[in-house]
C-alpha cells in the first residue's frame, strides 16, 4: 500500500500505480481540501493562490494522522509550526477558535454573568488577600453562604466543593502566545506590526450562545490563567491568591502588582464568562 | 431534526463527528436523541487496513455507542489509514486469502471492544486489485461467516460496483450473506463516464437501486433502511418522497 499511499497525497499527478487509482487520488485530496479550506478562512483569503501550495505541502509531508476528519486542520497547524510556515501563527489562532467552539466541556448550565458592582470611582475588585483592599473599591457580591462568586456547572463549585472560592477559568479556554496581532489580520492587513513582546491570547466559548471570544493579555497574566486552568483541569483548582503567589514567585515580581493586573483583567474576562471566582 | 413528525423514523450518526464535542454539536446530538432512535455508523476504523487499532479511539467510539444506545455499530470493509496517515476515504482492499484472515481477526477484535454487535458494510469501488483471489461478494461472505459479525448492506454500492466492473448486481446481491443483514443503506450516485459512477450520496436514487432494494428486502425481512444524502441536498419534500417510496417498497415486499 505504500506506493499507493504516496500517490494518493501527491500534489504531482504521477503515473497511477493501477487503473482508476487516479479516481481515489482525486477523492482523497478533494475531501481533505474541503475540511482544510473550511477551517482557515482568513489565512486562505490572505494567501490567495498560495493557499493551494500550502495545502499541497501539508499533504506531501504525510497528511493527517488523526482518525477524526474534523481534526485534520489541527494536524495541518502542527505541520505548519514545524515547517515554520509564514502564517503558522494565524493558522494556529484560527484553529484555537474551532477548538474552543467544539470543546467537550458542558458549560451551558452556567448562571448568567452578573457584572460586579463598581465603586464611586468606577473601579471594581478587591486587593490582594493579606495586602488590604484598595480604597474606594466595592466588595464583590456574596451569596447567602458568604462565598464569593460561583463556578462552572459540572466542574464543581457547589458549596463546600473543591472549587468554592477558587479562581476557575472557563474550561473551554485555549491559551497561546503570538508575536503579532493575529486577530487583526486580514486580506487588507496581512502583515501587522509585531508586538514589542509576545502577547497571550485567551480564547473561549461562552455558554448557551456558543459565541467564541478572546482576550489579549501580557505574558504574566497569561501564565496566571494557564496555571489556574491547569489546576482546575487537574481537579485541584486554585484560589486567586495562590495563583498570584505562584506567578509572582516564578516571575520574581511583587504579588501586589500581579494581583492588581490580574484582578482588572479577570473582571474583563468574567463579564464574558471567561472566568469564575 | 426539523422534519415533520413521522417523516423520519431514525437517524444515523457517525461517532467520529460527535465524540469529544460540546457546544452546538452536543446540543444537536441531544436534540436528535430526544426525537429519534439513533443508529451509529463509523468512518475511520480501516477494517481492511494493516495499522494497529488505536485503543483510545476504539474506547471513545464504544463510549459513544453506550451514550446513544445504538443497537449495533457498523463500519466499512475497506482500508483508510496507514500507521502514519488517515486518508479519510474508503479505499479498496485486495480480496486475498491473506487479507481475509487479517480482516476477520480485526473484525473480531473490534467486536470484542464494542458494547453492541458490529457490522461491516460493503463499499463502492472504482478499482480492483490485480491480486484479487475471490469476488467481493465471496470475500464479504467469508468475513461475515468467519467473524460472526453482521452485514450492513449498501444496495447502492452493489449497483455502483456492477456499473464500474461490469458485473451483475443481482447476482452479486444473491451471493452476499443477506441472512446476516441488520440494516440497509441506499443512496444516489453520479455518472462520470459510461463505465465509471461515483458513490456521491449527492443525487436521487437510481431506479436500478430501488430494484435491488426490493430484491434485498425480500431476502432480509424487515430491517431499517437509511437514505444517505451528503451533497446537493434538495428540499426536504424531495427526500421525504424518497423515504416514502422506500417505505412503500417495504410494505409491498414485507406486507
Amino acid at each position: 500500500m505504500s506506493s499507493f499511499s504516496r500517490y494518493l497525497l501527491s500534489a504531482v499527478d504521477e503515473a497511477a500505480p493501477f487503473p482508476r487509482a487516479d479516481v481515489y487520488r482525486r477523492l482523497v485530496r478533494a475531501n481533505l481540501r474541503t475540511v482544510i479550506d473550511n477551517a482557515f478562512p482568513v489565512t486562505r483569503a490572505i494567501l490567495g493562490d498560495r493557499w493551494a501550495a500550502l495545502a499541497d505541502s501539508f499533504l506531501d509531508a504525510g497528511g493527517p494522522s488523526t482518525p477524526l476528519y474534523r481534526e485534520v486542520p489541527g494536524d495541518l497547524v502542527a505541520w505548519a509550526q514545524v515547517a515554520e510556515e509564514p502564517y503558522a501563527d494565524l493558522l494556529h489562532y484560527e484553529w484555537l477558535e474551532l477548538v474552543a467552539a467544539r470543546h467537550p466541556a458542558d458549560i451551558d448550565a452556567l448562571p448568567e454573568t452578573q457584572p460586579r458592582p463598581r465603586g464611586a470611582d468606577g473601579r471594581v475588585g478587591s486587593g490582594f488577600a493579606g495586602h488590604g483592599t484598595r480604597p474606594g473599591s466595592a466588595p464583590r457580591p456574596r451569596g447567602a453562604d458568604g462565598r464569593v462568586g460561583s463556578g462552572f456547572a459540572g466542574h464543581g463549585t457547589r458549596p463546600g466543593s473543591a472549587e468554592a472560592g477558587c479562581f476557575v477559568p472557563n474550561p473551554t479556554m485555549q491559551i497561546a502566545a503570538y508575536s503579532r496581532p493575529v486577530h487583526t489580520m486580514s486580506v487588507d492587513a496581512p502583515d501587522p506590526v509585531p508586538f514589542p513582546t509576545p502577547s497571550v491570547y485567551l480564547v473561549w466559548r461562552r455558554p448557551r450562545t456558543d459565541e467564541v471570544v478572546f482576550h489579549r493579555a501580557g505574558l504574566v497574566i497569561g501564565r496566571a490563567l494557564d496555571l489556574a486552568l491547569s489546576a482546575a483541569r487537574n481537579g485541584a483548582p486554585m484560589t486567586m491568591t495562590k495563583v498570584v503567589i505562584e506567578v509572582a514567585r516564578e516571575a520574581n515580581m511583587s504579588p501586589d502588582v500581579i494581583y492588581a493586573a490580574l484582578d482588572t483583567c479577570a473582571d474583563d474576562i468574567a463579564v464574558r464568562d471567561g472566568i469564575r471566582r | 431534526m426539523e422534519a415533520p413528525a413521522g417523516a423520519v423514523d431514525f437517524v444515523e450518526l457517525a461517532p467520529e463527528n460527535y465524540v469529544g464535542s460540546g457546544g452546538q454539536w452536543r446540543r444537536r446530538l441531544d436534540a436528535i436523541r430526544e426525537r429519534y432512535p439513533v443508529l451509529t455508523h463509523g468512518l475511520s476504523l480501516s477494517m481492511g487496513g494493516e495499522a494497529p487499532f488505536d485503543p483510545s479511539f476504539l474506547a471513545a467510539v464504544a463510549g459513544f455507542l453506550r451514550d446513544v444506545e445504538s443497537p449495533w455499530h457498523s463500519d466499512h470493509l475497506c482500508w483508510s489509514s496507514t500507521e502514519e496517515t488517515h486518508f479519510h476515504e474508503l479505499l479498496p482492499i485486495p480480496f486475498t486469502r491473506k487479507n481475509l484472515e487479517r480482516v476477520v481477526a480485526r473484525v473480531k477484535h473490534v467486536q470484542n471492544m464494542m458494547p453492541v454487535r458490529f457490522a461491516i458494510e460493503n463499499v463502492s469501488a472504482y478499482a480492483r486489485h490485480a491480486e484479487d483471489e475471490m469476488s467481493e461478494a465471496a470475500f464479504v461472505r467469508e468475513v461475515v461467516e468467519q467473524s460472526g459479525c453482521a452485514l450492513l448492506l449498501d444496495v447502492n454500492n452493489v449497483f455502483v460496483n456492477s456499473q464500474n466492473f461490469g458485473g451483475n448486481a443481482w447476482s452479486t446481491l444473491a451471493e452476499l450473506p443477506l441472512e446476516s443483514v441488520v440494516q440497509i443503506h441506499i443512496a444516489g450516485f453520479s455518472r462520470e463516464a459510461p463505465d465509471l459512477v461515483i458513490d456521491t450520496h449527492g443525487a436521487a436514487i437510481d431506479e436500478g437501486v430501488y430494484g435491488l432494494l426490493t430484491a434485498a428486502l425480500a431476502r432480509t425481512g424487515p430491517v431499517p433502511v437509511l437514505l444517505e444524502r451528503d451533497h446537493d441536498i434538495p428540499a426536504f419534500e424531495v427526500l421525504a418522497a424518497e423515504i416514502e417510496r422506500i417505505r412503500a417498497i417495504g410494505r409491498e415486499v414485507l406486507g
